[in-house]
């Protein structure tokens, strides 16, 4: 992609200014002072000044054109992304976790991932040592100016680790491949966007969130770890709730 | 007069009984909470928390500051861990369809929660006996809500908040140095969002 900064733009038009300047200024003494001889050098000159002069106003001629046609692409897929977003914000669950066996120092336990439309995206099971579980949530935020205030996030499950066990030491729940996956898991389902529009804004998102300055370039506000835990008492399940305001949230389900 | 002494046995005790009942009843409903008042008290979103930090290497330096709920500071942390990510731990305790947070714990991605560093102490302040998270210090405070929020504090402190409410969890918040820019300059605020329990890290 072409990116050219706003002091190159600076340098093409001063220089510009400047040839078309010297180019005004012989062809004034070529036509209201023909008694002041020039010599050829400088008749080759003004046309070599003058070629110049012309392949710079077409250059940024053709950035400016160039700036318009990336201005309104970027706005036609900001409101594609608000969309998507919206999508992928509306209130549900997330996950759920049920606790099928536990001891004094571990647990075993079955983990359901859902998808946009609370289809069932993956389940495993795990056996950790610990007294309490701890689910890891990546949150996307966007930025004020991108969204309404205070809402419309995304979030994937990230790793699940325990209160014996490091962050750095916990279970993965998703590979690179299933991630791209779960974000465009339901294309069809996506109110006002295609499938095909999703896949590749999931794509926009996963780039989002491999690339820092990528992400921060396109509106997004910060990138947060948000590890929902809880003490193991008894053989429970425990539902999380993705909210369109103020992220994510925990509660038991009661039988 | 012996006839009569049962008699006036009798009303002595009925006196005794009705004092008795009344200082009972004066007590039970003085050390009730009225739980709608106290919560009523509560904002909808509020800052408790402001984060300064630095990583170098494998050492995170932060920078904790702890803010009422008129946005005073009222206490703050200065400390260091091992990592490059690091874990500020909630409790968040649903009651009555509010959510009420305390930062407790600090821990990072290579030291596991139960090796954290508890930071229950650090906002708590003494209002003549009663022990009291000052995050949750108001200019409309009163007794009840005085009462209401040191007994949920007391049964966290104690381990015992299942007794309190059966729907609470905890909300381990850390910033992904990856892709967050973690500038020593920037200030980072923990946003609580009372009515839908959830938390998020703003960068201001």
């Amino acid at each position: 992609m072409l990116n050219v900064d706003l002091k190159t733009i600076i340098i093409l038009l001063s220089t510009t200014a400047v040839l078309s300047a010297l180019y005004t200024f012989f062809q004034f003494l070529f036509k209201f002072h023909p008694e002041k001889k020039i010599s050829k050098f400088f008749f080759i000159l003004l046309t070599f000044l003058k070629s110049i002069g012309v392949f710079f106003f077409i250059v940024i001629a053709l950035y400016f054109i160039y700036y318009i046609y990336n201005t309104i692409n970027q706005y036609l897929t900001l409101i594609e992304m608000k969309k998507y977003v919206k999508n992928l914000s509306r209130e549900r669950v997330l996950a759920k976790i049920s606790i099928t066996d536990f001891s004094e120092n571990s647990f075993n336990c079955i983990l359901e991932l859902y998808s946009l439309t609370g289809k069932l995206f993956k389940k495993s099971s795990y056996q950790l040592n610990g007294t309490e579980f701890y689910l890891d949530f990546v949150v996307l935020n966007f930025d004020y100016m991108f969204i309404e205030k205070g809402s419309n996030n995304i979030a994937y499950p990230s790793t699940i680790f325990s209160d014996s066990i490091a962050y750095d030491n916990g279970i993965k729940l998703l590979s690179s491949n299933e991630l791209k996956e779960f974000l465009s898991a339901d294309s069809d389902k996506f109110i006002g966007l295609n499938s095909k529009k999703v896949i590749s804004l999931s794509n926009f998102i996963f780039n989002c969130i491999s690339n820092d300055d990528f992400a921060r370039k396109n509106g997004i506000r910060s990138i947060i770890g948000s590890a929902l835990h809880h003490k193991i008492f008894s053989k429970s399940i425990y539902k999380v709730y993705l909210q369109n305001t103020g992220g994510l949230s925990m509660v038991e389900e009661n039988f | 007069m012996k006839k009569y002494l049962w008699l006036i046995a009798i009303i002595i005790l009925f006196i005794i009984a009705g004092f008795i009942l009344k200082i009972t009843y004066n007590f039970v409903v003085q050390s009730r909470v009225n739980v709608e008042k106290a919560i009523s008290i509560l904002k909808d979103e509020f800052v408790p928390l402001k984060m300064k930090i630095f990583i170098d290497g494998n050492k995170i330096s932060y920078q904790l500051k702890f803010y009422d709920l008129m946005g005073t500071n009222v206490a703050a942390l200065n400390n260091e861990i091992s990592g490059n990510q690091l874990f500020i731990d909630f409790y968040v305790i649903k009651i009555k369809d509010n959510f009420l947070f305390f930062p407790y714990l600090i821990y990072s991605n290579e030291i596991p929660p139960v090796m954290g560093k508890k930071i229950f102490d650090i906002y708590e302040k003494n209002y003549d006996g009663i022990l009291f998270p000052e995050i949750y210090a108001s200019e409309n405070m009163n007794e009840n809500y005085l009462k209401f929020i040191s007994s949920i504090w007391q049964a966290i402190k104690s381990g015992n908040i299942t007794f309190f409410s059966s729907n609470y969890n905890g909300n381990a918040l850390h910033l992904l140095s990856n892709i967050s820019e973690i500038d020593p300059n920037s200030v980072y605020e923990f946003v609580c969002h009372t009515s839908k329990g959830g938390i998020e890290i703003v960068k201001r």
